[in-house]
């Protein structure tokens, strides 16, 4: 990374802070900001987990008669965002390895120095110095130095505790030194880059970060290659924690008003890195939904809905901004949405901020197509006898009512109906869209005489006109086919659907 | 190695030793980067006279080389019109404290009776 920029007359050196994750890299580059009296930045920070780095700048100290100029990158702990630590740590002039010093913290230390000395001899070039900053020195089971010396052979080791800023400055000005003498090796062997670095500003290295990801997603799709699944369960695990922002509705000046009568265009694969949840296999579910061309519908809600074999795609009408960022935290708070209700929702879904037209952007969710309620009792009524159909319907009654009491502890109101819910081994999923982030109610059970209704309509605009098409003798009385276990609720339901038909006597709708 | 709380309490002893402070630094030999650092005026850039004094150090150490004394660099004393700066090593040569003060609120002596004092208190 050393860089000599002979216009600027300065060095330009990386020193990256590593280590597991909670160790104190964060908490130490915070300390040194405010020793240093320089701003740090965390670009895509969610809930104070580092999703890409911490930075700090700073200009002190001469090299040759050159500034050093310093760029103090932390790397993201989390073992799933491992891609952007190697990326990060390949690009050190010196290393902060920084470690929490409970007992239970070495196993882990010595596992991520193992992976760090890797990420470093895969870089190549002159050796990159590493000081092992032992944090939390405070804990009162702290283990000896010694015993972290002893996991990290041939490395410095200083005392630190970053919650009170102690140690981080000498630890940092330690790796300038080392930074310095590889600078020296890279003089010697005359391998020193010159001219202005690629990266200058935070901004330059997360969009860089975010170009190599968006490379590697794409080899990754090309090559069929599905192993970046456990980003995203990561991604969701931090949204998780802070699930409790709910959505919230953007300024209204940040929505077109105007109403669009084209067809926007539906997301890609190409959209911009940050715009797409789950950061990582989302692009590459894109890239296999949006493989399927097709040109979006719009329903007279106004909102826009395509579907291609295996997704569904949905654009809530309000869901549509003059700018990024806006789209940006809508979509944040709607991927919140998704992931807190992961437990309800089927999956796997993906919300994109994609373009949607000149100067607009609109929010995407993709759904993976499921069966639905509806799909397995059309099959039913195609394969089976009215005692079958009824047999069906009785179960979906019950899976529905399942569902209703189910979805009501579910992080949003939904409307469920035979379309929205779908039957897994676990048990009912709500296969439907979400609401749009700015139409978010939270769930609620719903009284009795609102299942009784719902139960009614579902049933009945799934088989009332199917129940007409056998003659009332071949129906079996429904009294010999319900079960004790069955709920009232469904019972009475399909009573009042089989009355509604016209089957009204007790050799079908009776219970005996 | 005293840690950068010490050092800022070290520079602090000081300043409340003399008047005339201006501005002290413990500075990285090596790097010209300070370990610790505090100023009394916004307009002396302490980050740039610390780098440069530790310029400063390595070229008279060069001299000393260069001129084949076995001895040790202990302190450097410069005059300005209206100012004092004293640079003192620590023991071990690595590390510097770097000090300017007003030339006509104080004089060299007490800065430098103060500085040695207050430097051998640090471990």
């Amino acid at each position: 990374m050393a860089v000599l920029d002979a216009e600027q007359n300065s060095i330009v050196l990386r020193i990256v802070y590593d280590g597991p994750p909670e160790a104190g890299k964060t908490t130490s580059l915070r300390a040194l900001s405010a020793s240093l009296a320089r701003p740090m930045t965390t670009p895509a920070e969610i809930g104070e987990r580092t999703l890409f780095f911490d930075w700090v700048e700073y200009t002190g100290g001469l090299f040759e008669g050159h500034q050093i100029r310093c760029q103090i990158v932390s790397v993201p702990g989390q073992a799933v965002l491992a891609h952007r630590r190697t990326s990060l740590l390949q690009t050190a002039d010196a290393v902060v390895f920084v470690s929490d010093s409970s007992p239970s913290a070495v196993e882990t230390t010595r596992s991520y120095l193992a992976e760090m000395r890797t990420a470093l001899d895969e870089a190549g070039g002159p050796r990159v110095g590493v000081i092992l900053q032992a944090n939390k020195r405070d804990r009162p089971d702290a283990v000896d130095v010694s015993a972290l010396q002893a996991a990290a052979p041939g490395t410095a080791v200083l005392e630190s505790v970053a919650t009170s800023g102690t140690g981080v400055r000498e630890t940092f000005v330690f790796a300038v030194r080392l930074a310095l003498d590889r600078v020296r090796e890279l003089l010697r062997t005359r391998t020193l880059s010159f001219g202005a670095p690629d990266v200058q500003t935070s901004d330059q290295l997360l969009a860089q970060l975010q170009h190599l990801e968006s490379e590697r997603t794409a080899i990754a799709s090309r090559q069929g290659l599905e192993d970046s699944t456990q980003a995203s369960s990561a991604f969701r695990e931090v949204i998780d924690e802070h699930h409790s922002a709910r959505a919230t509705s953007p300024g209204a000046a940040t929505l077109r008003k105007a109403a669009e009568s084209d067809a926007p265009h539906p997301p890609t694969a190409g959209v911009e890195s940050g715009t797409i949840w789950p950061p990582v296999d989302g692009r590459i579910i894109l890239q296999e939904a949006c493989a399927q061309n097709f040109v979006p519908r719009r329903l007279q809600d106004g909102d826009w809905i395509g579907e291609v074999e295996g997704w569904k795609f949905h654009a809530p009408r309000q869901a549509i901004f003059t700018d990024p960022e806006s789209g940006r935290r809508s979509l944040i708070d709607w991927a919140r949405l998704h992931a807190a209700g992961q437990r309800w929702f089927s999956g796997p879904r993906v919300v994109v901020l994609a373009p949607s037209g000149p100067g607009t952007w609109r929010l995407w969710q993709i759904v993976k197509r499921e069966e639905s309620l509806r799909d397995v009792l059309v099959q039913a009524i195609e394969d089976n006898s009215p005692e079958g159909l009824l047999r069906r319907l009785l179960q979906a009654g019950r899976q529905l009512l399942t569902a209703i009491d189910s979805l009501a502890f579910a992080p949003c109101r939904l409307a469920i109906t035979v379309d929205t819910v779908g039957v897994t081994n676990g048990g009912p999923l709500y296969i439907g869209y979400l609401p749009g982030p700015f139409l978010i109610r939270p769930g609620n059970p719903m009284s009795a005489e609102n299942r009784t209704t719902l139960l009614r309509r579902e049933l009945g605009a799934l088989a009332s006109s199917e129940l007409r098409t056998h003659p009332k003798e071949a129906f079996p009385p429904l009294g010999s086919i319900i079960r004790r276990s069955d709920p009232p609720a469904v019972v009475e339901a399909l009573r009042v659907l089989l009355r509604d038909s016209g089957l009204v006597d007790d050799s079908v709708a009776g219970t005996s | 190695m005293s840690t950068e709380k010490e050092l800022a309490e070290m520079i602090g002893r000081i300043e409340a030793d003399m008047s005339g402070f201006i501005a002290a630094s413990v500075v990285d030999l090596e790097s010209g980067m300070t370990l610790a650092a505090k100023s009394a005026r916004n307009d002396f850039d302490l980050t740039v006279a610390s780098a440069y004094n530790s310029e400063l150090v390595k070229q008279k150490l060069k001299i000393m080389k260069a001129l084949g004394l076995k001895t040790t660099l202990e302190d450097v004393l410069l005059t300005l019109g209206d100012q004092i700066h004293l640079i003192k090593l620590f023991p071990g040569g690595s590390t510097f404290l770097y000090l300017a003060a007003e030339r006509a609120s104080t004089n060299l002596a007490i800065v430098r009776n103060s500085v040695m004092r207050h430097v051998a208190t640090l471990s």
